[in-house]
């Protein structure tokens, strides 16, 4: 029987290890339920993972190639985030305004960190996007449910401090009649 | 009649060396969105019955596998589908935005320069045979010239790498203006296959 070439079986080992690696880091990276995608320095989307596709409505396919800004409703504020990123390395929890494939818009958090090689030059930048539509919704509602409640204690305090002035002027005006009897009981003794 | 004929064939099984499972992947991706399963199964029966039976889906991403077997089935894809020149460069388009491979090598995309300076490299992760190199880079006049060397290949796959090509680019520079043309080839009594690239 012919004997194996150790080489080639190393070989092999390895490229079975790879394999089940970039398997690996497939799914996790599609697992993943955040929209993430992956940019380089021209801004060009070169990777993206599926809670993406599902959230902005795109393929994959439709968005490699294109650039980051085309998910965002303003151009300038994906330049603003990728200036801060640049200068800063690292940006979490900036507010956006996102635009997905059928025209709806979306508040949303963006997160961005950069990616740099062994020599830690940058090559690339990681986005993600976390949906706060409900949240801010939440946000408003309860920001307006306060705004009509402080109207109503307002208008109780007004009530409230007629009732007080109202009252005092009462409680001095039966003082000043008690004084008034006071001074005519002297007067009459 | 056999969707290619013989003389074909033989010229084909000349060409040597190894191609990465990965990019036979890719291409069973392309030909599933563009035939459907039952076009994948097409494609089998053809090249069983040319005496070339192969199981796309059992092709390992890393396991290497002959040239020849990958340019036989592409000249069956062009036969039995109609494919025409843009069909190949769409999947060679295809190809580069799914590859695990164009993965490997993103951290390479970070300048016009880089890019093509590893061009050798991209090619050695798909290739065992030929070269590939980067000639009159001229970044003013946004023109580079990608040649490959000591590779025969087939027209169809010429198309292919005309698309692979275009999208790695697009990634570095506007896209736009971006073209990628094969101005010389082996199969049309080139030396090399040369491809002129402007932005």
């Amino acid at each position: 029987m012919k004997k194996k070439d150790p080489q080639a079986i190393i070989i092999q080992q390895f490229s079975e290890d790879l394999e089940a690696l970039e398997s690996y880091t497939r799914d996790l990276w599609q697992f993943l339920p955040l929209p993430i995608c992956y940019i380089n320095p021209y801004q060009v989307i070169l990777d993206t993972n599926l809670a993406l596709e599902d959230f902005f409505g795109w393929e994959s396919l439709e968005l490699v190639g294109e650039k980051v800004e085309k998910l965002f409703v303003y151009k300038s504020r994906a330049q603003e985030i990728y200036q801060r990123v640049l200068k800063e390395k690292r940006v979490v929890n900036e507010e956006g305004e996102v635009l997905r494939k059928d025209g709806q818009k979306r508040i949303v958090n963006i997160s961005a960190s950069i990616r740099e090689n062994h020599e830690s030059h940058m090559i690339g930048f990681y986005f993600a996007f976390s949906d706060i539509g409900e949240l801010k919704k939440l946000q408003t509602e309860l920001e307006k449910k306060v705004e009509e409640r402080t109207e109503e204690l307002q208008e109780r305090n007004e009530e409230l401090e007629k009732f007080h002035k109202f009252t005092v002027g009462r409680e001095l005006k039966i003082i000043e009649l008690k004084e008034e009897i006071e001074r005519l009981k002297k007067e009459l003794t | 009649m056999a969707v290619v004929s013989q003389e074909e064939i033989e010229k084909i099984k000349k060409i040597e060396g190894k191609v990465i499972g990965q990019s036979i992947q890719e291409d069973i991706h392309f030909i599933l969105q563009k035939e459907g399963d039952k076009g994948l199964e097409r494609l089998e029966i053809e090249m069983a019955k040319l005496g070339h039976p192969f199981e796309f889906k059992e092709a390992k991403k890393f396991q290497w596998y002959p040239i020849n077997l990958n340019m036989l089935y592409l000249v069956v894809a062009k036969n039995i589908f109609q494919w025409t020149d843009d069909v190949f460069r769409e999947n060679g388009r295809f190809s580069a935005k799914i590859s695990v491979i164009a993965k490997i090598m993103m951290k390479y995309f970070i300048s016009l320069k880089r890019c093509f300076a590893e061009a050798g490299n991209f090619w050695r992760k798909y290739y065992t045979v030929g070269e590939l190199k980067t000639e009159e880079l001229n970044e003013k006049d946004r023109s580079a010239f990608l040649v490959l060397s000591d590779f025969t290949g087939h027209p169809v796959f010429c198309r292919i790498l005309e698309g692979y090509f275009w999208q790695v680019i697009s990634y570095v520079a506007p896209k736009e203006g971006l073209k990628v043309e094969e101005i010389e080839c082996t199969s049309r009594e080139g030396k090399v296959h040369k491809f002129k690239v402007t932005w």
